[in-house]
């Protein structure tokens, strides 16, 4: 062990290290480099992928992740109880369209049409909203044009 | 606090409708769909169909709004999964309630109802 020595220095082998000594040295790594660096895209995406405890958050993390700019970070309210609740108490066919609206909140924003889907929840909100108040100031007036027919 | 109001309501609302008989009375709310076209809306006749039902009259309850008594439990159900939904205790039933499938289902036959029992009824 204590006789080796570089390989160049050695008379027999001078021959092979004729041609490597014009050629720059190759820049030594650096310790602190990326390990992704020479990862194929697919792995790199897994190595980078953040672990969650539960599969639906990193779903939802990985959705607002991938798409840059306005993307709000939660889905919006469908609003389904309150349009079936104004369907059966208001009597109103808004109370129908608001039904449909909510129901395209979750599947437009499943496809990734977020803009419309925040749309379709809005429409629906407001739907519902003027349904409960057409129904209450129907049966307002309809109590008061009772209570004067009296 | 919250709960308590919306309890308290309830049972005013469920005791209004147990003591008076909407099929009668005339100051309880009318339905503006019927009021303004004189056609029914699909839940036209819930109230006496409630009203019925607090007294035990299934039969009857059923045949003045069937589509209302189908719908019960599922608005039940819908509140339950979506507003008292703490610990997600519910989460299985919220995801049937809101499923795609079970809302087309129920608006279809809302719509089925609401022309079926204009033509038919």
């Amino acid at each position: 062990m204590e006789k080796w020595q570089p390989a160049h220095t050695l008379p027999e082998l001078t021959e092979l290290f004729i041609s490597n000594e014009q050629t720059p040295p190759t820049p030594p790594v650096p310790p602190n480099v990326d390990p992704t660096q020479e990862m194929p895209n697919s792995a790199k995406q897994y190595f980078n992928q953040p672990i969650y405890n539960n599969q639906q958050y990193g779903q939802q993390n990985n959705r607002q992740m991938n798409q840059p700019g306005n993307i709000p970070a939660m889905k919006p309210d469908n609003y389904l109880v309150w349009a079936i609740l104004a369907t059966v108490l208001c009597c109103l066919p808004l109370g129908v369209a608001a039904i449909v609206y909510s129901n395209k909140v979750d599947s437009l924003w499943n496809s990734g049409r977020y803009e419309e889907s925040i749309k379709a929840s809005k429409t629906a909100k407001n739907m519902c909203i003027f349904s409960v108040i057409g129904a209450l100031v129907f049966s307002l007036l309809y109590f008061i044009i009772i209570l004067f027919s009296l | 606090m919250r709960n308590g109001v919306i309890i308290i309501t309830i049972a005013v609302v469920l005791g209004i409708l147990f003591t008076v008989n909407p099929e009668t009375a005339s100051f309880m709310p009318k339905c503006a769909f019927h009021q303004l076209t004189g056609l029914d809306c699909p839940s036209c006749g819930s109230q006496r169909a409630i009203h019925q039902l607090l007294h035990l009259n299934f039969a009857k309850a059923f045949a003045y709004n069937p589509f209302m008594i189908i719908s019960l439990p599922y608005v039940v159900a819908l509140i339950l999964s979506q507003w008292y939904n703490k610990k997600g205790k519910f989460e299985k039933l919220k995801k049937l309630c809101q499923h795609p499938v079970t809302v087309w289902s129920y608006f279809i036959l809302l719509i089925a109802w609401w022309i079926g029992r204009n033509i038919f009824l």
